[in-house]
C-alpha cells in the first residue's frame, strides 16, 4: 500500500486513509460536545432511570408494593439535575429495602411474613446501595440489621419514618 | 465523579470500629472532594451517588480546603427527595469558611450531596474541590 505509484493512485490511497480518519475525528468531536461524553461520570435522569430499571429487574418487592413510574426526577425546583453514575442503581436498592422494612413492622402481616421480611433486610449488605453507602454510615445500618435480627425493630421503624417513601 | 472519599481503607476501618464502639454514633468531620463541571454549568445540579447517614442529632456543616474561582453552591437532599436544610454558596476565595447546611437533623437521616458551580460564568474549566463535611 505504501509503494509509490502514479499520482492518481497515490491520491486514491491517501483518501482511503484520510477519509476514515476524518470520519473518526468527526465522531469524536461530536461526542465531546455531548454532556455525557464530556462528563462521563454524570448522566441525565433518563440514563439514571435505565440504571434503576435494570437493578429493579433483579429485585423482588414486598407484597403490595410496586415500582414507581418516574423514580428519578429530571429537575429540582426547575433546575436540571445530572446524576452520578450508579445513582439509579442504588436508588432501586433503597426502594426495595423500604418495601421490606415496612413489611417487617406491619401489624397486619403475620409473624411468619414479618420474619421473612427481616430476612430480606439482612441481604442489604450484598446490594449496590451498601457498596456506595459512605463507609462511616455503614455501622449504623449494620446495627439496624443486627437489632432487627434479634427481634428489635425500633431502628427499622425509625429508618422508615426518616427515610422511606410512601408505599406505591 | 462527584464525591470521592479520600480516606484510605485502614482509616475507614478504624473509623468504623470507633463508631461500633460508640453507641451514640457521634457526628464528626469527613473528607469530601469532587469536580465542578464548567463552563456555563451554573444552572445544572450534580447529585452524588453516595448516601450518607447522619450520626447523632444536630447540624450538618461544610467547609472547603481547596476551591476554584467559580466557587460552589451546595444543598442536601433527603432520601425521600426533599431538601434537607438550606442551600449555601462559597465563592472561590472562601476556603476555610464553615457554613451550616442544616440544623436539628435527626440521627439516622440519610441524605445525598448535590452541588453546582456558584458563579455560572463561562470562562472556567472543570475544577476540583476538597473539603470536609460534618454529619
Amino acid at each position: 500500500m505504501f509503494v509509490n505509484r502514479s499520482g492518481a493512485s497515490t491520491s486514491a490511497v491517501n483518501l482511503a486513509w484520510v477519509l476514515p480518519l476524518l470520519a473518526a475525528a468527526s465522531v469524536l468531536l461530536t461526542a465531546c460536545g455531548q454532556p455525557e461524553a464530556k462528563h462521563p461520570t454524570y448522566s441525565s435522569a433518563d440514563v439514571a432511570t435505565v440504571e434503576y430499571r435494570a437493578e429493579a429487574a433483579g429485585l423482588t418487592l414486598a407484597p403490595d408494593w410496586t415500582w414507581p413510574q418516574e423514580p428519578i426526577p429530571p429537575t429540582y425546583q426547575g433546575s436540571e439535575i445530572r446524576y452520578e453514575k450508579g445513582y439509579g442503581k442504588q436508588a432501586a436498592d433503597q426502594y426495595w429495602f423500604c418495601s421490606w422494612a415496612v413489611r417487617a413492622v406491619e401489624t397486619r402481616a403475620g409473624t411468619k411474613e414479618r420474619a421473612e421480611a427481616v430476612q430480606q433486610l439482612q441481604t442489604l449488605p450484598s446490594k449496590y446501595y451498601f457498596e456506595v453507602l459512605n463507609p462511616h454510615s455503614r455501622p449504623y445500618v449494620l446495627k439496624e440489621l443486627q437489632t432487627a435480627r434479634e427481634g428489635n425493630l425500633d431502628l427499622v421503624r425509625k429508618d422508615i419514618e426518616l427515610n422511606c417513601p410512601e408505599r406505591k | 465523579m462527584a464525591i470521592v472519599r479520600r480516606l484510605g481503607l485502614t482509616l475507614a476501618i478504624a473509623a468504623a470500629g470507633a463508631l461500633i464502639a460508640s453507641p451514640a454514633y457521634a457526628a464528626s468531620w469527613h473528607a469530601i472532594s469532587g469536580t465542578v463541571y464548567s463552563p456555563c454549568s451554573g444552572h445544572i445540579w450534580y447529585k452524588s451517588t453516595n448516601p450518607r447517614t447522619k450520626s447523632g442529632d444536630g447540624a450538618i456543616k461544610l467547609q472547603f480546603s481547596q476551591l476554584n474561582p467559580g466557587g460552589v453552591t451546595w444543598k442536601l437532599i433527603r432520601q425521600n427527595g426533599l431538601q434537607l436544610g438550606v442551600t449555601q454558596s462559597w465563592a472561590g476565595t472562601e476556603e476555610g469558611i464553615t457554613r451550616t447546611l442544616a440544623t436539628g437533623v435527626n440521627g439516622g437521616v440519610t441524605f445525598y450531596n448535590m452541588f453546582k458551580e456558584y458563579d455560572g460564568q463561562c470562562w472556567h474549566h472543570d475544577y476540583s474541590f476538597n473539603g470536609s463535611e460534618y454529619y
